[in-house]
């Protein structure tokens, strides 16, 4: 099993009584409340502790695109993986991933990723999303076509990462008479891509397809929930394309904290799960699946397995769902051997900076990891592979 | 006066008898003449010579935006700026400029430009620019419209970081019902155009 460090870039700051003002964190809550002075001092504080991810052993390093809210200040994940691309020299640099087919030109996406994959001699990898509904909203999008043109953007990046140009494209909603980017990627045929998603029948179907094998990551979800997407992915596979997936396929993406032991790590942790949960990914329903985002048959599973996300959680309903990870070294090592030999996870991405957590915390946490349970954990899958070769 | 190093990021290696095929090494000169792996070179190189423009005593260091060229490397000056963000301690890191008026969500680079200046705590210098006129068929957009979209993302830019979000923006060809831009950028007002 690969491990990740997944930074999601939280305004810390946040006033946690937001909530009796405004009904989100996202699109609604208006910026005067981002101090700049504090986010110099957080961005810095973030991108130290990916660089330090590097040294630490992690394998790779994610970033991510949400715009407009104090959950994650990356509008562009170009932004901090460019910043990363030429402070650190071995680590992947994954940007979990950026909305292609929200923008009307996707192709300033796949030239960036270009310039990104060339700059580090190929160690991007390239996540595609649709980008959740409250994004629809900040770029004045369309959910309803948010699959065909996820699709469309996708086929034409993937042709102008590939085919030579110029050539023209001409799809239902993109029309391109010069497709011809320069730079092309370094990595051949293109970057892998990777599809982080809340677990949607269509992105599982789209990304186990023979013609793509993209590594499906479940973000966000009880352990079950993550067990059943990623079983289905291999199912998918199996049954309507005829092969078995790697566990290279499948990932997982999951807050966590490592402490000295069980019960100073959730004292410790608590304040900042729970106000991750409650506070910062608070959005109204609407704004998380506007009408036309999902399918019907997704919406009703959507729906099935994180229904709950909108209720308050405490720290001990986090810990039983297994939403999140959280104990000493030991403890959270079994827990991760375990969910790697249920679920068969090839990646896991652990994200340690948490909501309020402070950046000395998150060291501490980092490094416990990268010391007691890293070690064991990349390890964790391989013997079967190897058995099974 | 103040002296800048600006640096253009062109393909070195151009076989400079690629006029005999081909009218221009812009929007048509095929891609598959692009080398990655000496990309990777001159990148770090040209990384390397802008990096050392602090150490020389530069007062700034600029990039800017060409798309489908081996004129310039840099479809986008933000990957170049941010990564000189953490590089680089004093010198000013001026793009210049990016076309926000030729794309059809000019707040994106709202966004990526405020994150600079925010990494930087203030050492960005926003150029805008309309862009070539190849520019445009690189992106599909229509010439005719190049002003009109210029000054109106220009508009809609400067109040998204200036003015408190959410508020809507309803002009002739941009129309968001919610503009709240975070983060905001690190100058007040906002940084130089």
């Amino acid at each position: 099993m690969q491990c990740f460090l997944f930074h999601l870039m939280p305004y810390a700051c946040l006033d946690l009584d937001y909530d009796k003002q405004y009904k989100a964190s996202w699109v609604v809550y208006p910026n005067s409340n981002f101090d700049p002075k504090v986010g110099f001092d957080l961005y810095n504080t973030y991108l130290d502790e990916l660089e330090m991810g590097e040294e630490l052993g992690f394998d790779g390093l994610c970033v991510n695109e949400h715009h407009q809210n104090a959950y994650g200040l990356m509008p562009s994940p170009i932004v901090p993986a460019s910043a990363l691309a030429r402070r650190t020299s071995k680590v992947k640099i994954a940007v979990l991933g950026n909305a292609f087919g929200i923008r009307e030109h996707p192709l300033t996406l796949a030239e960036e990723h270009a310039m990104i994959d060339c700059i580090t001699g190929g160690r991007l990898i390239s996540g595609m999303v649709r980008g959740i509904g409250a994004e629809y909203y900040s770029m004045g999008a369309n959910p309803a076509f948010s699959h065909e043109r996820f699709h469309e953007a996708h086929d034409l990046v993937i042709r102008a990462w590939t085919e030579e140009g110029p050539f023209a494209f001409e799809g239902k909603h993109y029309h391109f008479e010069y497709v011809n980017v320069w730079p092309r990627p370094f990595q051949k045929p293109h970057p892998p891509i990777w599809c982080p998603s809340q677990g949607s029948l269509e992105t599982i179907e789209w990304a186990a397809h023979p013609d793509h094998k993209y590594t499906y990551l479940q973000t966000y979800s009880p352990f079950d929930a993550v067990k059943k997407f990623l079983q289905m992915y291999r199912d998918v596979a199996r049954d309507q394309y005829g092969y078995e997936a790697q566990d290279s396929q499948v990932g997982w993406a999951a807050p966590i904290y490592v402490g000295e032991t069980d019960e100073k790590a959730i004292e410790e942790a608590r304040p900042h799960m729970e106000a991750f949960f409650n506070k910062f990914l608070r959005m109204t329903p609407e704004m998380l699946l506007p009408p036309g985002y999902l399918s019907l048959r997704s919406y009703k599973n959507v729906m099935k397995h994180k229904g709950g996300l909108s209720k308050v959680k405490t720290m001990e309903d986090l810990m039983e769902s297994g939403i999140i990870l959280c104990g000493s070294p030991d403890t959270v090592r079994k827990r991760l051997e375990y969910c790697q030999r249920e679920a068969g996870v090839g990646h896991f991405l652990g994200m340690f900076q948490v909501a309020s957590m402070p950046h000395d915390m998150t060291v501490a946490s980092m490094k416990r990891f990268a010391a007691e349970v890293m070690p064991a954990a990349k390890l964790f899958g391989t013997d079967d592979r190897v058995a099974a070769e | 006066m103040k002296v800048f190093l600006f640096h253009l990021m062109p393909y070195a290696c151009i076989d400079t008898d690629y006029d005999k095929t081909y009218d221009t090494c812009w929007v048509t000169y095929p891609n598959s003449n692009f080398d990655p792996v000496k990309g990777h070179e001159l990148y770090n190189r040209y990384l390397d010579e802008l990096e050392y423009a602090e150490d020389l005593g530069f007062d700034g260091v600029c990039v800017n935006e060409h798309h489908q060229n081996a004129y310039g490397l840099m479809p986008s000056p933000v990957v170049m700026a941010s990564a000189l963000a953490r590089q680089t301690k004093r010198v000013k890191i001026a793009i210049l400029g990016n076309a926000f008026g030729i794309r059809d969500h000019p707040q994106t680079l709202a966004e990526e430009h405020a994150m600079i200046d925010c990494i930087t705590g203030g050492r960005l210098i926003s150029g805008m620019v309309r862009g070539l006129g190849c520019e445009y068929y690189s992106m599909g957009a229509n010439p005719a419209f190049s002003h009109d979209r210029f000054h109106e993302a220009h508009d809609l830019v400067i109040r998204a970081w200036t003015e408190e979000g959410p508020f809507a923006f309803e002009g002739k060809h941009y129309h968001f019902e919610y503009v709240n831009s975070w983060p905001r950028p690190y100058q007040q007002p906002h940084p130089p155009i």
